[in-house]
């Protein structure tokens, strides 16, 4: 009878130890992620001729960040096609983490109206201007890369037309119990003037491994 | 497991529960010598056992006994949340030295006296321990007044609870002082705190539930207990003294008076 009792256990939240198994890839995949929400030179920024106030990244800077950051990618076109008056195309820009030096993809879309003689309608299809179509699919295809190259962060454009966004900023790295024990004997064995009752204590604190006490140790010694 | 240790125990944050007395009628052999030793008196009881609340308090763990759970359910308020978290910061502190140990989830059960148990924040072993007290506003200035009069008598008399807590925690350490610290941050140290917790594992390392932590992120900062940074209070107020020698022999006599009661209680 008595194991047909329900256990109710508490559920505990996980700690960021228990949820990554390679802490060093972590903080290397953390760093690039800086890199890539810093805003980019505003010089680089345009506006858009026609949608008053729209900021975007001309495809030449997309294409050299892509080149001098990840330094191999590829573009592949996976749908293309008319959508009411215009085209659209759809890419997977594939790119090497530089963290984890795997191949990883980001998808985008891109659309775009083809040209019909001045003065008609937009929907009039039997005015469109000669050579609209190559003009389109291409100009459809700039703006699908562009479209998965936000993905990326701040620094491809992702924010230019969003407010209030916050800034990129980097986790403080965690040291481990391992490497702040190492701290503190670094910090017992170096010219840093320790009073004598303050340096029992520190011994005590590393022999007794008194791990709550490490940062502050730390704090006040470094 | 440290909730257990506390399951049917009277613990240091409770104890002041069984100081007062109670009082029952005299019987008629007494009033008669009380008359003739007061004629003017109308008393017609006299001091004896536990006060309704000390009653009330060994009903609780008889309960638990019985039970064999807490006669309460945990509740985890927000300034029960704050104090948790700011146990930790002042701990971190270095006007705290290096000396004290954070004792703060160890639960503490005496070995000869049944039922008492406890928790101090902070432990100097052989030497003292000390509690701290994160408390609102308004509780944080009337403790830190009554501190920095330095007055052990007034301590005992106008916060009660926290000086049984003391005497209660010393004993269970064996330990002849105790230190009562009172801390609230100033508003440069706040925003330091909510920083470290968006940006470091300072709840992870203590043990503290990250998820029950939202609302320093979230709240308005007006909503949470901070000193301005000029204010004409300090942050940090303390006491150190020494734990009364006939308080530690009377508590200790009233836990086992109070666990007498709970034996026959249970075990009838």
């Amino acid at each position: 009878m008595a194991n047909d009792k329900v256990a109710i256990k508490k559920q505990q939240l996980p700690t960021l130890q228990e949820l990554v198994k390679d802490i060093d890839l972590y903080q290397e995949q953390d760093k690039l992620n800086f890199l890539l929400n810093q805003e980019p030179p505003k010089t680089w920024v345009k506006e858009h001729p026609f949608v008053k106030g729209h900021k975007y990244l001309p495809i030449d800077k997309i294409e050299y960040l892509m080149r001098k950051i990840f330094k191999e990618y590829r573009i592949e076109i996976l749908r293309e096609g008319t959508s009411f008056n215009g085209v659209f195309v759809t890419v997977r820009l594939h790119y090497k983490n530089l963290a984890s030096n795997d191949w990883s993809y980001h998808d985008g879309v891109g659309a775009i109206h083809l040209q019909v003689k001045k003065g008609s309608s937009p929907s009039d299809l039997a005015n469109i201007n000669n050579g609209a179509l190559s003009i389109a699919y291409p100009l459809a295809k700039t703006l699908a890369i562009k479209d998965a190259a936000d993905m990326f962060g701040k620094l491809f454009g992702a924010d230019l037309n969003r407010r209030d966004t916050l800034p990129a900023s980097m986790d403080k790295p965690n040291l481990t119990n391992e490497e702040k024990e190492e701290k503190i004997k670094e910090i017992l064995d170096s010219d840093i003037k320790i009073e004598e009752t303050d340096r029992m204590s520190i011994e005590r604190i590393l022999d007794e491994k008194e791990i709550l006490a490490y940062d502050k140790v730390i704090k006040i010694y470094s | 497991m440290e909730a257990e240790k506390r399951t049917g125990n009277f613990t240091s944050s409770e104890v002041y529960k069984l100081i007062p007395t109670g009082s029952v009628p005299m019987s008629k052999d007494e009033l008669v010598e009380f008359k003739k030793e007061n004629p003017g008196s109308k008393k017609r009881n006299k001091d004896s056992g536990f006060s309704e609340l000390g009653k009330t308090y060994i009903k609780e763990k008889r309960n638990e006994i019985l039970m064999g759970r807490s006669s309460s359910v945990e509740v985890n308020t927000k300034p029960l949340k704050w104090g948790s978290l700011m146990e930790v910061v002042l701990f971190q502190k270095k006007e705290l030295g290096l000396n004290y140990r954070m004792a703060h989830k160890l639960t503490i059960v005496h070995d000869k006296i049944k039922h008492f148990s406890g928790t101090p924040d902070l432990i100097e072993l052989g030497v003292k321990i000390g509690e701290i007290k994160c408390f609102y506003p308004n509780n944080f200035c009337n403790l830190s007044l009554c501190l920095l009069e330095n007055d052990v008598e007034l301590f005992k008399k106008d916060f009660s609870k926290e000086y049984w807590q003391c005497v209660s925690n010393s004993i269970l350490c064996d330990v002849d002082r105790a230190e009562i610290i009172v801390y609230m941050p100033y508003y440069d140290e706040l925003i330091d705190i909510i920083g470290q917790v968006q940006e470091t594992n300072i709840l992870e390392a203590n043990n503290l539930n990250p998820t029950d932590y939202w609302f320093l992120q979230n709240d308005d900062i007006n909503t949470l207990p901070f000193l301005p940074n000029d204010s004409k209070m300090s942050n940090i107020n303390r006491m150190e003294f020494e734990v009364p020698k006939a308080d530690k022999e009377f508590l200790i006599s009233r836990i086992k008076d109070a666990g007498e009661l709970l034996t026959a209680t249970v075990f009838v």
